[in-house]
């Protein structure tokens, strides 16, 4: 009895292992690697730049301008440049933990696990996706590959007990330049729920990223808009600007 | 003639009942007894659907609301109507009280200055002396702003291993900004050392941190914040332009430098010195100027110890409801739920910040009270967040949980305050929502129609019912539950009656056979057996009623106290239910059950009656007995 089971196990890692190697999931090999440049475009060591938020709802506009630092997946500093009313107005993440500062009362507030499917700043992206460092390679595996004449359309599914919300998420990428046109993500029931949009690819301190990104919720005639001015990649960012230091001043 | 035979017949049929004394009593006592239970079972499910229809009605939703047409569906913030209608709506018969609110979305999150003891542990140590680890780990090398917690701390301040508690004022660059919790020790005198009695907590944390945090304030030079200053990763860590005593994120760090203007110390036998050789400089006077509660003098402390103000934030998103207070406690019993603190006031004149009432369970989670401040950050109108301070007025209980945990009330002029919400619209005044109580009594649907004929068209009324159709249909449950036990006792009496009534046909064959000889017509014959049945149901029907009223009466009066199933009572699908369960007596209460008991009677005696009927004289003389 036991035998077998662990005459099975070795199998199964065996084997688990031997596909790790070659393809990835159920597709040919090379996915892998498209998916992880797409999903690496925007990650450089560290970068900093400026970039414009849009949030647009039926009802209103608004529009903020920040600036940020951020260093891998694990930090990152966002500050509000303008409208002048929130000015200094600031996210902190380190790891797992993000913080907001408030100028105006001259607070920190600590972003709690009740708060991670809220939205941030009130846009359509939520505390999650900022706390979230989900790497689509390691956390994912690759469900179908279709080769259209422009693009590759990469089904991902999550790999079990993956931290991640998704069900699924179909990644639309490039065959020109590899870099990612859409995202759509699935709930765990198929279902829509959202769109990442990526469009105007510029040259941005020497590197070809796409530099408007657009967050839609299925079904809805709202979105959230962020368009870079300016990235610089692999900057040197001094460590106190990820404290809470840097997020108060 | 006629008014002599129905005397004659009842007459006979009372006498005939008390034939078999024994067994009409039987009969009496069970028909009673079924009576008795139903009629307190009826008055206690309506108790319950009272209860329920009070708590959709008077805890928040009132009986009718108004709203713009547009606004149920996505609730977004610009689908506004103009508070002007409320005087006509006021005006309307049946109209007790009206309340307009605005509704937003935030962030409420409360400070907790903790006045602290730092206590270092030399490198070596990861465990003071004579403590046990009660949860968590050791202090390790790799965690160095990782703290060690008393029991007591933690279970006084309710921190948890992971929790995380800031500095402030902020420590010198280098130092731990923020400390968290990783372990909690237990000990007996832990937390109870007299040196650290003037701080309400005491953390041990690895001497070096303390003597970092406690050491003299260095001229910083402020961040720059311009972002092609930065310099790039491959030039040479010597040539950076930014910062003098900072280290690049993916550059290796460099070795801290004995800052010069720090008093240096030859370092103390027994004290641990810093990682880089740092001689631990002793430091009351940073111990005492910062935050309200510093003490007048501190004790004579060891170079790594030292006081520091740590701050406990907790926050959590709440819906935000801006009301009229006045109006509002018209509506709903809010103002009478407040537990602690006072409500809202009717208006907010005066300066400082404004007043803000909030749930038990969250004030609990804030660790706040009345008179403390929280911020609020307010999802404006404009789709910007805006923070605010407060200072909580009150904290109320309504006992609905999502209620005493994520709602919060503040003046309605919040709502239009630009640097706040900013709610905005062609009208004056624009709001969400009106809630309205009317008569106690009144049928909702009808007043409802009367407001929608005042307002006009463009406004969407509806009652509780078709905002809460769960709540209603719950509540028509209840009607069908009382059906399903009325019917169970009534069949169980029908058995009972009929038995009983056949056995006396059945008795009484020969008598019958000796009537019907003498010239007694099968019809009167049949009259007799009901009336028989009649006599004996409506005997019980009194006795019943009687009893069952007695009990309806106390439990109307006291009511089933379920406190030691549930003792604050609890609630369900935003419904909040009483520990004690009380019964009200409703004419229809009383009446449902002795009118179905004596037509169920009357009609189950049809059988022995029928049967009375079609004795045939003859066979039945032959009969013995």
């Amino acid at each position: 009895m036991i035998k077998t089971f662990l005459a099975s196990w070795i199998a199964l890692i065996s084997t688990a292992g031997l596909a790790h190697a070659g393809s990835w999931g159920k597709c040919p090999g090379g996915t892998k690697a498209i998916v992880d440049r797409a999903d690496r475009i925007m990650v450089a060591g560290s970068s900093a730049g400026i970039m414009t938020m849009r949030v647009v709802k039926p009802h209103n506009h608004a529009t903020m301008k920040m600036k940020f630092w951020s260093s891998g997946r694990e930090k990152m500093l966002v500050r509000i440049a303008a409208p002048s009313r929130l000015r200094g107005m600031a996210t902190l993440k380190v790891g797992t933990r993000v913080w907001y500062y408030m100028p105006r009362t001259d607070r920190i507030v600590r972003v709690g696990s009740s708060m991670l499917s809220d939205s941030w700043m009130g846009s359509h992206f939520t505390n999650d996706d900022l706390i979230k460092e989900t790497e689509m390679e390691k956390d994912y595996t690759c469900q179908a590959r279709r080769d259209l004449a422009a693009s590759y359309r990469i089904t991902l599914k999550p790999k079990p007990n993956a931290p991640v919300v998704w069900g699924k998420v179909i990644m639309v990428i490039k065959r020109k330049n590899g870099l990612p046109e859409k995202v759509e993500y699935y709930d765990e029931h198929g279902r829509l729920k959202r769109i990442m949009t990526f469009s105007q690819a510029r040259v941005m301190d020497g590197r070809l990223v796409p530099t408007r990104f657009v967050l839609r919720p299925a079904g809805k005639s709202e979105y959230t808009e962020i368009s870079y001015q300016k990235i610089r990649f692999r900057v040197r960012i001094p460590a106190r600007y990820f404290s809470l230091r840097g997020l108060t001043r | 003639m006629k008014t002599y035979g129905a005397r004659l017949l009842l007459k006979m049929a009372w006498r005939n009942l008390w034939r078999q004394r024994r067994r009409t009593l039987i009969t009496i006592i069970a028909m009673v007894a079924g009576l008795g239970l139903c009629i307190p079972y009826y008055g206690l499910t309506e108790g319950l659907s009272a209860d329920m229809k009070r708590g959709i009605t008077r805890i928040h939703t009132g009986h009718i609301q108004i709203h713009n047409p547009k606004y149920p569906k996505e609730r977004a913030m610009a689908e506004t109507m103009p508070l002007g209608i409320e005087d006509r709506v006021a005006k309307i018969d049946g109209v007790v009280a009206v309340a307009p609110r605005v509704y937003s979305g935030g962030l409420i999150s409360s400070d907790c200055r903790i006045r602290t003891s730092l206590i270092g542990l030399p490198s070596g140590k990861p465990l003071p002396p004579a403590t046990r680890l009660a949860q968590g780990k050791p202090l390790d090398a790799a965690h160095v702003c990782g703290v060690l917690l008393p029991r007591s701390a933690a279970d006084r301040w309710n921190l948890n291993l992971g929790s995380v508690l800031r500095l402030r004022p902020l420590p010198p660059p280098g130092a731990c900004e923020k400390v968290e919790v990783r372990g909690i020790i237990q000990g007996n005198d832990v937390g109870r050392s007299p040196k650290h009695q003037t701080a309400q907590m005491q953390i041990f944390m690895f001497a070096t941190q303390v003597q970092k945090i406690l050491s003299p304030a260095k001229k910083e030079k402020p961040i720059d914040w311009n972002i092609d200053d930065l310099p790039k990763e491959d030039t040479p860590a010597a040539t950076k332009a930014n910062g003098a005593n900072e280290n690049g994120t993916t550059a290796k760090p460099r070795p801290k430098t004995v800052p010069t203007t720090s008093p240096a110390q030859p370092p103390r036998a027994g004290v641990a010195t810093g990682a880089h050789g740092k001689p631990a400089p002793t430091n009351e006077r940073r111990s005492v100027d910062h935050g309200k509660l510093a003490p007048q003098t501190p004790p004579r402390l060891g170079p790594d110890h030292g006081f520091w103000t740590l701050m406990r934030s907790e926050s959590n998103p709440v819906g935000i409801v801006a009301i009229d207070p006045a109006k509002e406690s018209k509506v709903t019993l809010l103002s009478e739920h407040v537990l602690s603190g006072t409500y809202l006031p009717a208006g907010h004149r005066g300066k400082g910040p404004r007043p803000i009432l909030l749930g038990k369970r969250l004030a609990d989670q804030l660790m706040v009270k009345p008179g403390d401040r929280i911020g609020l950050d307010i999802m404006s109108a404009d789709g910007y967040p805006v923070d605010e301070i407060f200072t909580v007025s009150g904290i109320f209980q309504t006992g609905v949980d999502e209620m005493d945990r994520g709602m919060v009330y503040v003046p309605i002029d919040v709502a239009w305050d630009s640097n706040l919400m900013n709610l905005k619209a062609k009208t004056p005044s624009p709001i969400h929502e009106f809630a309205i109580r009317i008569r106690e009594g009144l049928n909702e649907a009808q007043v409802a129609q009367r407001i929608r004929k005042a307002v006009g068209p463009g406004f969407l009324v509806q009652t509780w019912q078709q905002l809460d159709p769960n709540t209603a249909k719950l509540i028509q449950y209840q009607d069908v539950a009382i059906a399903i036990f009325l019917g169970i006792i009534f069949i169980i009496a029908a058995l009972g009656t009929t038995n009983t009534m056949l056995m006396a046909v059945f008795e009484r064959t020969k008598e019958f056979g000796v009537l019907k000889s003498v010239g007694m017509t099968p019809l009167r014959m049949a009259t007799l057996i009901i009336t028989e049945t009649l006599l004996l149901t409506l005997l019980a029907a009194v006795l019943g009623t009687a009893i069952g009223l007695g009990f309806d009466y106390y439990l109307m009066v006291h009511g089933l106290d379920l406190t030691a199933y549930n003792p604050a009572g609890f609630s369900y699908q935003g419904l909040f239910i009483e520990p004690i369960w009380k019964a009200i007596i409703t004419p229809t209460g009383v009446l449902v059950p002795v009118i179905l008991l004596c037509s169920v009677s009357v009609i189950v005696s049809i059988w022995p009656a029928v049967k009375a009927s079609r004795i045939r004289p003859v066979e039945a003389l032959k009969q013995e007995g």
